[in-house]
This record gives C-alpha cells, sequence and structure tokens, in this order.
C-alpha cells in the first residue's frame, strides 16, 4: 500500500512563481489574489495560514450541512459547490474531514475518498454509517492524521 | 429542525397536514426507510460507497431505482395514488430525469418520509414537491402480503 500522509510545509522562503511577459522582458507573479485558500501572500511568498484554513473549512461544512440536509442524493450532495471546494482544498482538508466524521457530521466519505484516493471501507459496510466511520477513523489513526 | 425551518425547505407543507415523527438520523435515508430499513444509507452513488442492492444497476434513473424496487421488494408501477388496503405504495420524486426521494404511503392515505438525514415526516405527498425535490416522478406498489413477507 502506498504512504499517504498530509505534509505542511516547514519553510516559507520558496522563491515567487514568476512569469516573463513576451512584451517588454517584464516579470509579473503569477498569483495575484491577496488571499488563496489557507494562504496570505507576502512579497509573493505563500505563507500558510493554518487557523484560516480551518476556518474556511468549518464556514465550507457548515454552509454544506445547512443547504444538503434534506437531501438523500449523495451524488447531489457531493457535486454541492462548497463540498466541491472542500476537496479542492486537498489533503490538509484531510484531518478535519475525519475529525467531522468522527464527530458525526456527516457525508464526508465521497470527499475522503476523493482526495486520497483510498477506499477502507469493505464492501459488505456499503452504506452502514457507523462501520464506514469506523474504516475511515481507523485508517487515519493508522496514519496520525486524527 | 423545527416544522417552521421544514417549511422554508418545503412551502406546501406549511399549508398541509404535516408532522415530524423522529429525530433527526443520519443512519439512514428515504429509500432505505421507504422499504423498512433504518440502519443503512441506500444510494447508486458513482464511487460505490454507499449501499445498492447488487442484483439492481448501479445508476440514478427512475428507469434503475424501479428496478430495484421491483428486484427488491416486488413492487411494480400504478397509476394511482389512492390508498388501496391490499397494496402498500411508494413514490419517487425525480428533478432533471434523476431521482431525488421516496416516500411510502400509509394505511390512513398520509405517507412517510425520510428528508434526507433530517427527521422523518408524515405527510401529503404533494407537499414535498419543491425545487430541491422535484416532481412526483411515478408510484410503486406491492401487495400487502409480499411487504409482510418480506420484512
Amino acid at each position: 500500500m502506498l504512504q499517504w500522509s498530509v505534509r505542511t510545509p516547514t519553510s516559507t522562503s520558496r522563491p515567487p512563481l514568476l512569469a516573463s511577459s513576451p512584451m517588454g522582458g517584464r516579470v509579473f507573479p503569477l498569483v495575484k489574489s491577496e488571499e488563496i485558500a489557507g494562504s496570505k501572500l507576502s512579497s509573493g511568498v505563500a505563507i500558510f495560514d493554518n487557523d484560516k484554513f480551518n476556518r474556511d473549512l468549518s464556514d465550507l461544512a457548515d454552509r454544506w450541512t445547512r443547504e444538503t440536509g434534506a437531501l438523500s442524493s449523495i451524488t447531489e450532495k457531493a457535486t454541492h459547490p462548497a463540498y466541491q471546494q472542500i476537496i479542492g482544498m486537498g489533503p490538509r482538508a484531510v484531518p478535519f474531514l475525519l475529525r467531522q466524521v468522527r464527530d458525526g457530521g456527516g457525508h464526508w466519505f465521497w470527499a475522503l475518498k476523493s482526495i486520497t484516493r483510498q477506499d477502507p471501507v469493505p464492501a459488505a459496510a456499503r452504506g452502514c454509517m457507523e462501520a464506514m466511520t469506523k474504516a475511515w477513523l481507523d485508517w487515519g489513526r493508522k496514519r496520525d492524521l486524527i | 429542525m423545527t416544522l417552521f425551518e421544514l417549511y422554508n425547505l418545503f412551502p406546501s407543507l406549511r399549508t398541509t397536514f404535516c408532522q415530524i415523527t423522529s429525530q433527526q438520523d443520519q443512519h439512514y435515508n428515504c429509500i432505505a426507510w421507504s422499504l423498512g430499513d433504518d440502519l443503512r444509507w441506500w444510494w447508486p452513488d458513482p464511487l460505490g460507497q454507499y449501499y445498492w442492492p447488487p442484483e439492481a444497476r448501479r445508476e440514478e434513473s427512475v428507469e434503475a431505482f424501479v428496478e430495484a424496487y421491483r428486484l427488491v421488494s416486488g413492487f411494480e408501477v400504478c397509476s394511482s395514488l389512492e390508498p388501496e388496503p391490499d397494496h402498500e405504495k411508494i413514490a419517487i420524486f425525480s428533478k432533471g430525469g434523476k431521482p431525488t426521494h421516496a416516500a411510502r404511503q400509509l394505511q390512513n392515505g398520509n405517507w412517510t418520509s425520510k428528508l434526507g438525514g433530517l427527521e422523518d415526516i408524515e405527510h401529503q405527498l404533494g407537499a414535498l414537491e419543491s425545487p430541491s425535490y422535484g416532481q412526483i416522478a411515478i408510484i410503486l406498489r406491492r401487495p400487502v402480503r409480499a411487504a409482510t413477507a418480506a420484512t
């Protein structure tokens, strides 16, 4: 089995991504937004802000829970914009998602499977929330993600 | 969720009979509840994470749902919403051709629904037609004898 873990960057000294303009040789940062998921840009250097990242996750999860609670369709739940944004936040979102699952916060299995490309749930446990939760929490604990 | 909050989701509940009949529960959904299962979440999701009868097509279409109900519990398509003492009925809702919800008829002619991961309610069928659930797509029925034998 592939090793799987989440790493938070320890260095903030990466050079900014730059692009050369074909007109006049000027250089522009590729990322212009002042804030991207969990990051603040200072002088072109992305600094990971874990608190903001978790706040963003929490806000998105709250919105998703509020707006999809009455839906039975897992496909419709998982294609909700807030859910898709959480998937787009990538491996760093996994510990948050596992905590959500542990605390009874909803159907995060699609997101976990999409991000990790793993599926620890045995076929016989499909649809059984307690067994699915246990399988994912066991998976997370083995990797020190929760 | 309170009845008042449900009215925001399903405005027609405001003007028809409706009562909440359970606590919120994420362990089962409307499809499971329509078949008397309160232990699993049934859905033919494309990632294959949720329960769907293995003998049925894993497909989100009304036709595939009808097939699943027939294979699992002997339901057949019917044309009447009226209660029949010797038959149990299920209504499937759809939106844009995709199933969204199922409700089961009670002996008193009202319907019982599990609202996603929220509560069970007793209601009038048309009151759940909404932007969220779409429209009633099809009615199924099976003899009460089959219902008794399957449970």
